[in-house]
């Protein structure tokens, strides 16, 4: 059965955030009334350092962290380049525990938590900072992903990721590709394997309009315009585990869906990265 | 007084102090506990040895009074959390230390005097009940292999971070009757080797080596499964009790 590694120390996981950073990510969302106060490129760095933060306190024990999981953030806009900066930009994959001790700044913020009686109170909450927003230039997704097909066949290479639980790549973006069609160097990102299985593509699509969402389609007779069936076709089918997951942030997903939104607005974006994340036979 | 063989061994991987099972008894009052830490936990292998070790001094809950059974689990984990009261941690010990610890619990009386026992469960360690014969009487609180999931009912060691749900159940002893308590990935492995045919030399072989306490055939049993992906990885602890016939 595919998808069902186990994910250890010695077996660790590829993840991969491939983020737009295209000029349009200043624009703010426009899907959902609550979300216009937020720049597209803002909520995006701050959902990416919120999910390194669950990584991270996920692999952590009470003396160590554990790498369960390797990460690269790769963004696209002006060029193609790693997110990571500082002491990891020359880096393909950074381990959970490296990663943990080397975030950018630490930043103290303020989070409404339940007073035990019914209300909320403030609480000053630590919020580490790997990436910070970015936004400017074109669309060359043909060229991240390249860049990311590169990544991967260097880590597949490796005889000691053989039996991994297949690469995740989750990628977001607001628009169409400036540089070509990626359907393309996505078939060939998808050939990629380990014996668990192939390397898995989910795509979210965020839009700066009001306009209907779609999310997690079995089919792509539900999408109107080209580019969602573009975006479509080249997203993996979610296994078992990823509707697992779904499942549990109260989302019921058919057999059959494809790791892929369409104008997903901030909840929506929050949610695709907890499902592209949370699904873990961590040992 | 049953007898007793109490065997427990880490996932393969792993070393011995990171098994995060913990098995507890107290053999003058028939008290046997069984906790097992999740993995994603701060420091669950002490909240597993915590909430065992102390339920068989204080076996509260007994009776499926959850209100008994909280107020066992909040004052267990007043002392867990004891340990790291104004330790210097990390950002990310500190904020996994805040979410805390979890973990499943089996908990057993037994009377041997009056013919009969009391369990109580959260999450999927199980327990099971044979006759004479060897033949299963009853599974809790799991019944199918089907039940068990990444998903069980666990115990926080924060208080309000989660709700469990706590079973129970009494019954009556038959002589010569066997009692199993497992940890989930061997309860599960039981359940379906139950059922599948072809399985029978497998368990034929967990008998044999639960009534000759041999440590080593147990070990192969379990390496062995393991690797046929018949047998989850992870922690496994059995505590074995026979019955003395009338």
């Amino acid at each position: 059965m595919s998808y069902t590694a186990e994910i250890s120390r010695s077996n660790p996981s590829a993840l991969i955030f491939l983020l737009d950073q295209s000029g349009s990510m200043s624009d703010f969302f426009g899907a959902s009334a609550g979300d216009a106060q937020l720049r597209k490129a803002d909520f995006l760095a701050d959902v990416v350092n919120r999910t390194l933060y669950d990584l991270v306190l996920r692999c952590a024990k009470a003396d160590d962290i554990r790498d369960y999981y390797k990460v690269a953030v790769v963004g696209y806009g002006e060029s193609v380049s790693n997110c990571l900066t500082g002491a990891l930009a020359d880096r393909d994959f950074v381990g959970i525990s490296e990663l943990a001790k080397t975030p950018l700044r630490v930043e103290n913020r303020l989070k409404k938590v339940s007073d035990g009686a019914g209300g909320l109170v403030e609480q000053q909450v630590k919020f580490p900072v790997w990436v910070d927003p970015k936004a400017g230039g074109g669309t060359p997704m043909c060229g991240a992903l390249k860049n990311v097909l590169d990544l991967l066949g260097r880590w597949t290479n490796d005889p000691q990721h053989k039996t991994a639980f297949p690469p995740t790549i989750l990628h977001i973006t607001d628009g169409e590709s400036t540089d070509g069609d990626p359907s393309q160097i996505t078939q060939e990102l998808r050939r990629i394997s380990t014996s668990d299985g192939a390397a898995l593509l989910f795509n979210c699509h965020i839009s700066g309009e009001r306009a209907v969402k779609v999310e997690y389609p079995s089919s792509s007779e539900v999408l109107h315009n080209q580019h969602a069936k573009l975006l479509f076709d080249i997203s993996s089918v979610l296994p078992d585990s990823f509707i697992g997951a779904g499942k549990q942030i109260g989302l019921n997903l058919a057999a059959g869906a494809r790791g892929f939104v369409f104008n997903a607005d901030a909840t929506s974006l929050v949610q695709f990265f907890e499902i592209g994340t949370r699904p873990s036979n961590m040992r | 007084m049953p007898e007793i063989f109490r065997f427990t061994t880490p996932k393969r991987g792993h070393e011995r102090v990171e098994n995060e099972d913990a098995v507890f008894y107290r053999k003058s009052s028939g008290l046997f506990a069984l906790a097992d830490g999740a993995t994603e936990g701060f420091d669950s292998r002490r909240w597993a040895t915590v909430l065992a070790s102390q339920w068989i001094r204080a076996p509260r809950g007994l009776t499926g009074n959850l209100e008994d059974f909280e107020s066992f689990v909040s004052l267990q984990a007043k002392t867990w959390a004891r340990k790291w009261e104004g330790a210097e941690l990390p950002w990310y010990s500190e904020a996994k230390f805040a979410q805390g610890s979890f973990a499943t619990f089996l908990g057993l009386h037994l009377d041997e005097v009056n013919r009969c026992f009391s369990v109580i469960a959260v999450g999927d360690c199980c327990l099971f009940v044979f006759n004479s014969e060897k033949k299963l009487i009853l599974a809790f609180p799991l019944e199918n292999p089907e039940d068990f999931n990444n998903n069980p009912s666990l115990i926080p060691s924060v208080a309000g971070e989660r709700s469990y749900l706590l079973q129970c159940r009494e019954a009556s002893l038959t002589p010569g009757a066997a009692i199993i308590m497992m940890s989930d990935a061997i309860s599960a492995w039981f359940l379906s080797s139950s059922e599948a045919t072809g399985s029978l030399a497998s368990q034929a072989m967990l008998w044999a080596a639960l009534e000759t306490r041999d440590r080593s055939m147990l070990q192969r049993l379990i390496d062995e499964e393991r690797s046929a992906g018949r047998m989850k990885n992870d922690d496994v602890s059995i505590l074995f009790l026979t019955i003395k016939g009338s």
